[in-house]
């Protein structure tokens, strides 16, 4: 399936000019947000790399792409023609819109203002540009997710539901992150898991109340999220007694 | 209005498409393209395994086959993959699955996933021994809660997220499954002779 030419983990070629312009000023809200100056910053470092491509192997994802800060439309459109886990007429409808704004404007610059961290199921491909473990992990649970679903693409449209459709899909993907790195004993980890992925979610449920009512509250909706985080953070020990029980 | 029952019946469709991949996960798996027959590691299974009821709302149940094969092809697999964990295996050895129950059932406002194994097992001209293996997951992950949550709405606000962190009946017999067999593979590495 992957080859010299095509292997399963790639890394972008670092250009200077265009990362900083994405990292220093596209990015810069949603560094904020979640209070973490390693977010979209372009620049994955090796460690964190290597955490992503163990989690992969030992979830048995072999289909999946991995791409470290990588900018490729030419390799995930003829990704998404030749992914057979979805039938050819979504494919070439569905997929292809999740595709234009990934070729148009590109996640490699954009990121934080227009797209970012992602796994696309279509292509069967992450794309990563933050060098924050907990968050490939995330990515990486999603991938491992829909690897899971008998029908790809009724998953994925799920998503789609108006309010509540993103709200499972994160909540799987978030709670493998933390579960995994509970199951490494990885406290550090799981205590940055409860401080970025957990405000994160909460601007998926800012957004589902935010559809309700019909105005932008995700902002705001983050500031419980990060107060919820950091109390969760604070009850590590007690949670890691538990599973040794 | 109309679309949200739409939707909903959408969301239902992806609960009730579940299938079965039990397998053994493992740090550093490796690609493999062939799985070795032993004619020395004899395994014999009651049923096809694994077998899952899916017992939910309106009495509709149903049996789920592995995607991941049956008891022989996983431990064939197992052995192809780690035979540096299994040498006095190898020599020769019987697996016996005595009962294997893996099930997830709704009663409306609750549900229960559970997983049952007893094996005996023997390694050369070792005394049999036996395994045994029990788990279960409670939890509120049932339709009818997430039908009724469809239909007032607010609720769905917590109910999916709730959902999502538990994982859906699909999620939890996976889980379950794999659990079982991580458990019974430890148990045959450290009786097999696995060096550290």
């Amino acid at each position: 399936m992957f080859s010299e030419s095509d292997p399963q983990f790639e890394s972008g070629e670092p250009y200077v000019i265009v990362d900083s312009i994405g990292s220093y000023f596209f990015a810069i809200f949603s560094k904020i947000l979640l209070w973490d100056r390693r977010i979209n910053n372009h620049a994955i470092s090796e460690e964190s790399k290597k955490i992503l491509i163990r989690y992969m192997q030992e979830n048995n994802l072999k289909s999946t792409k991995v791409r470290f800060n990588q900018y490729a439309p030419i390799s995930e459109w003829k990704r998404l023609s030749q992914n057979q886990k979805i039938p050819g007429t979504l494919r070439y409808t569905v997929g292809t819109i999740s595709l234009l704004a990934y070729t148009f404007l590109p996640d490699r610059v954009f990121a934080g203002i227009i797209g970012g961290d992602h796994y696309n199921p279509f292509t069967d491909t992450i794309n990563v540009y933050s060098d924050v473990p907990v968050i490939l992990i995330h990515e990486g649970g999603h991938a491992k997710d829909f690897a899971q679903r008998q029908y790809v693409t009724l998953y994925a449209a799920i998503y789609a539901i108006p309010v509540v459709g993103s709200l499972y899909h994160e909540a799987r993907a978030t709670d493998d992150a933390m579960n995994y790195f509970a199951e490494k004993n990885q406290e550090d980890q799981l205590k940055e898991s409860y401080e970025i992925l957990t405000p994160a979610y909460s601007t998926y449920v800012g957004g589902a109340i935010g559809d309700i009512i019909l105005n932008p509250i995700t902002t705001a909706a983050i500031i419980p999220g990060h107060i919820y985080g950091r109390y969760k953070k604070k009850s590590i020990p007690e949670q890691m007694a538990r599973r040794k029980k | 209005m109309q679309y949200r029952w739409i939707w909903s019946f959408i969301l239902f469709l992806g609960c009730y498409s579940p299938s079965l991949r039990i397998y053994r996960p493992y740090p550093d798996e490796v690609t493999f393209t062939k799985v070795d027959f032993f004619p020395k590691v004899i395994v014999l299974a009651p049923t096809e395994f694994p077998e899952a009821l899916l017992d939910h709302d309106l009495r509709r149940k149903k049996i789920l086959k592995n995607e991941y094969g049956n008891w022989e092809s996983l431990v064939y697999k197992e052995l192809s993959l780690h035979p540096k964990n299994y040498p006095k295996l190898l020599q020769g050895g019987k697996i016996q699955i005595l009962e294997f129950e893996l099930s997830s059932v709704d009663s409306c406002f609750s549900h229960k996933a559970s997983v049952k194994l007893k094996a005996e097992y023997s390694i050369g001209n070792e005394a049999l021994r036996y395994f045994e293996y029990e788990d279960q997951s409670k939890n509120y992950n049932s339709n009818c809660i997430l039908g009724l949550s469809s239909l007032t709405l607010v609720p769905l606000l917590w109910f999916i997220p709730y959902l999502g962190f538990q994982g859906n009946s699909e999620d939890q017999l996976n889980q379950l499954g794999r659990n079982a067999i991580s458990a019974f593979f430890l148990e045959l590495e450290k009786n097999s002779g696995k060096s550290n």
